[in-house]
């Protein structure tokens, strides 16, 4: 059972993220003040620009910054414990550039259903499960988590080097969108889009809510949990379509962003020091949501100096601390 | 006495105005001209029966590179110089304003070498590719240096982004010069198309070159000053989104010199630099939600350019479709717009003065469709 303390911990968690948003809210190049902040909820000029930029700009960034990082973080406890292994993560298995290829491909066939936001999602969902499934299979095979990990990584690179090869094939309109894609961002994602964002988000964490049993039992190794009754095919099978979904979305909106997905489930694991997946799954929401939007006021407080894609400030973030796990394992 | 003095005056003046003479004929012979005007990053000199041309960093100005072509056979090559033969046969042309700039000589024919086709627009150049006269070597830097070498070029001009060609001493004993072009690097759209004389020494065709750039630069300074007498200045600002960064054209920038001769009210004038200035989104609405008009969103349509990024509806220049793009034929704007100065200045004119009625046509820039 959970300590008190981690208890304690995730109550803490529970009161930064509200405070982290308003925060990240507010810390935009441009300052604007409270009563804007009201009118643009309640009582929205669509002539004045400072409440546009509240409505249109920082909520859905703020939004997405909370989905995306707690969607990844809980795709990647997932694979974790699926796995069995502390360094799985949908971007070092391949799962995100499942999604990129088949964006590219939706992006660079030039048929308008694909280059649609409904196009977009669906391609990168399907690329998402496939990569998954393909990562599932040779989990069969090879039984090192090192080899897995490898494995995962020559996915990824085979997929950058289809897209380069996509690329160098595409016209330069159709390369141009694939490219804004690709750089990743939290900022494309309009108000509009939430909606449907949050259904296919909602969608996903509800599903883990019924996998946390099975989860639980996984932890024990993959005997155990087969004698205690867990279907263990069924099982992976959700599992991989739930990362798909919660990965396959964030990419589709956000561009790539890796990390995360490794990093964030092991700090909740460190924080709360606990091995069941309910408390777990609330630290990697709570967690997740809050170390993407800490990136990203990083990122706006730098933004008059030096400009940083959120995906190059998540690796370098992520990678040192990913070194830093395999350290420990090591010692 | 006297006679024998005067005479002696009058043989001394007689070899003083001889030796002038001699003296004035080879001063004539060594005079350094630079023939250029406006580039800054290119020098022409005509001296001693050779034409020197003297590349320059464009960062600090200095020499970096120093060339010859020998217009006698007899002249003496300073040392230092790197031997051009002269008239060029065959050029591997990597940027697709140097097609333009040999387009404008007739003498894209001398093309045998492309970086990539897709973004070729001369017809002459893609049909010689289709039969496979024209060679495609890739981007920059990844050429194969076989490649080049059995293409036989005389010359490969490149753009030199910031190092210069791999292996180009060893191409050089091979018989390929590399030849870097930093005309993309000027700052004045005059200074741009300027380069044009260098294809012209390379070529043999210098008097051509030098005939198109002055008919093009009394033209575009006759636009610079029908400009200048509107009573208008247009806002506008330039540039789109590139992940979370908008780049707009620095103050002292090409694109900057072309909105001022154009006499618009340029939102990032007086920002400081040649290259481009960074912003963040909601800085550029901020700025600019009630700007008139927005140039070169780097998209050729309405919904395409929304499709990347939605929240542009909020700019006045997206609500009252007054966003205007060359990217309706990309590769001919960039094949086509650093030679024709005086297009992308007149399309500027026309579109941002119609009080002017200039009636010229649109060369390159069209209003992106709803």
């Amino acid at each position: 059972m959970i300590q008190t303390k981690s208890k304690l911990v995730l109550y803490l968690l529970l009161i930064l993220v509200p405070i982290v948003s308003v925060f990240h809210l507010f810390s935009g190049e441009i300052s604007i003040d409270f009563s804007d902040f009201y009118r643009a909820l309640f009582d929205f000029d669509k002539t004045n620009t400072n409440q546009i930029i509240f409505r249109e700009f920082r909520i859905p960034r703020l939004l997405m910054g909370i989905i995306a990082g707690s969607g990844l973080s809980i795709a990647g406890l997932l694979m974790q414990t699926m796995f069995n292994n502390p360094l799985a993560g949908p971007y070092i298995l391949g799962i995100n550039s499942g999604s990129s290829l088949f964006v590219a491909f939706s992006i660079m066939s030039g048929i308008p259903f694909f280059i649609s936001d409904f196009g977009t999602i669906s391609s990168a969902l399907i690329g998402a499960f496939i990569f998954g499934l393909i990562i599932l299979a040779f989990s069969y095979i090879v039984k090192s988590h090192v080899s897995l990990l490898l494995i995962g990584i020559m996915l990824g690179s085979f997929t950058s080097a289809f897209v380069s090869i996509l690329q160098s094939m595409s016209n330069p309109s159709e390369l141009k969108l694939f490219t804004m894609w690709g750089m990743g961002s939290l900022q494309q994602v309009t108000l509009t889009q939430i909606p449907i964002i949050l259904v296919f988000f909602i969608l996903g964490i509800i599903s883990c809510i019924f996998v946390i049993k099975p989860l639980n039992v996984l932890v024990l190794g993959e005997n155990q949990a087969m004698m205690l009754g867990i279907h263990l095919k069924y099982v992976r099978l959700i599992l991989i379509s739930i990362t798909a979904i919660l990965t396959g979305l964030i990419t589709a909106f956000c561009g790539p962003i890796a990390f995360v997905g490794l990093a964030v489930p092991n700090m909740v694991k460190l924080l709360l020091k606990t091995q069941s997946h309910g408390f777990l799954m609330v630290g990697c929401l709570l967690v997740g949501s809050l170390f993407l939007l800490v990136c990203d006021i990083l990122i706006q407080l730098l933004e008059t100096s030096v400009h940083i894609p959120i995906n190059a400030l998540t690796s370098l973030i992520g990678a040192p601390f990913v070194i830093l796990i395999v350290l420990k394992r090591l010692a | 006495m006297s006679f024998k003095r005067n005479i002696l005056i009058l043989f001394g003046l007689l070899l003083v105005v001889s030796c002038t003479h001699e003296n004035v004929k080879s001063s004539k012979q060594d005079i350094k001209k630079n023939e250029i005007q406006y580039a800054e990053n290119l020098e022409i000199i005509h001296e001693r029966g050779n034409v020197l041309i003297h590349i320059k960093s464009p960062e600090n100005h200095q020499i970096e590179k120093k060339y010859c072509i020998q217009n006698k056979t007899n002249s003496i090559i300073p040392s230092g110089y790197i031997l051009l033969k002269s008239p060029v046969r065959s050029i591997i042309a990597l940027s697709s304003t140097h097609i333009g700039m040999l387009s404008k000589l007739k003498s894209e024919n001398l093309v045998t070498g492309i970086s990539n086709h897709l973004y070729v627009h001369n017809p002459l150049v893609l049909n010689k590719y289709r039969k496979g006269k024209v060679v495609e070597m890739g981007e920059e830097g990844t050429i194969p240096v076989e490649s080049i070498v059995a293409s036989k070029a005389d010359v490969l001009i490149y753009s030199g982004f910031g190092k210069s060609f791999p292996h180009e001493d060893q191409l050089e004993r091979l018989g390929t010069i590399c030849l870097v072009n930093y005309d993309w690097r000027e700052v004045h759209p005059l200074g741009n198309a300027e380069w044009i004389k260098l294809f012209g020494v390379l070529i043999g065709k210098e008097k051509q070159a030098n005939l198109y750039f002055n008919k093009i630069k009394k033209e575009y300074l006759k636009l610079k000053k029908i400009a200048s007498k509107s009573k208008i200045k247009p806002t506008l600002f330039s540039g789109n989104l590139v992940g979370d960064i908008w780049y707009s054209p620095a103050g002292e920038s090409y694109n900057s010199i072309l909105f001022k001769d154009a006499k618009t009210d340029y939102m990032y004038s007086s920002s400081k630099g040649t290259g481009s200035v960074e912003h963040s989104f909601e800085e550029i609405l901020k700025d600019n939600i009630k700007t008139e008009f927005w140039f070169n969103p780097g998209f050729s349509s309405m919904s395409q350019m929304l499709k990347a990024q939605s929240k542009y509806v909020h700019f006045e220049s997206v609500k009252n479709n007054k966003v205007y793009s060359y990217n309706f034929s990309g590769n001919e704007f960039w094949e086509k717009s650093a030679i024709e100065p005086q297009h992308v200045l007149s399309d500027l004119i026309q579109i941002l003065h119609p009080e002017l009625k200039l009636k010229n046509k649109l060369h390159f820039y069209r209003k992106l469709n709803k």
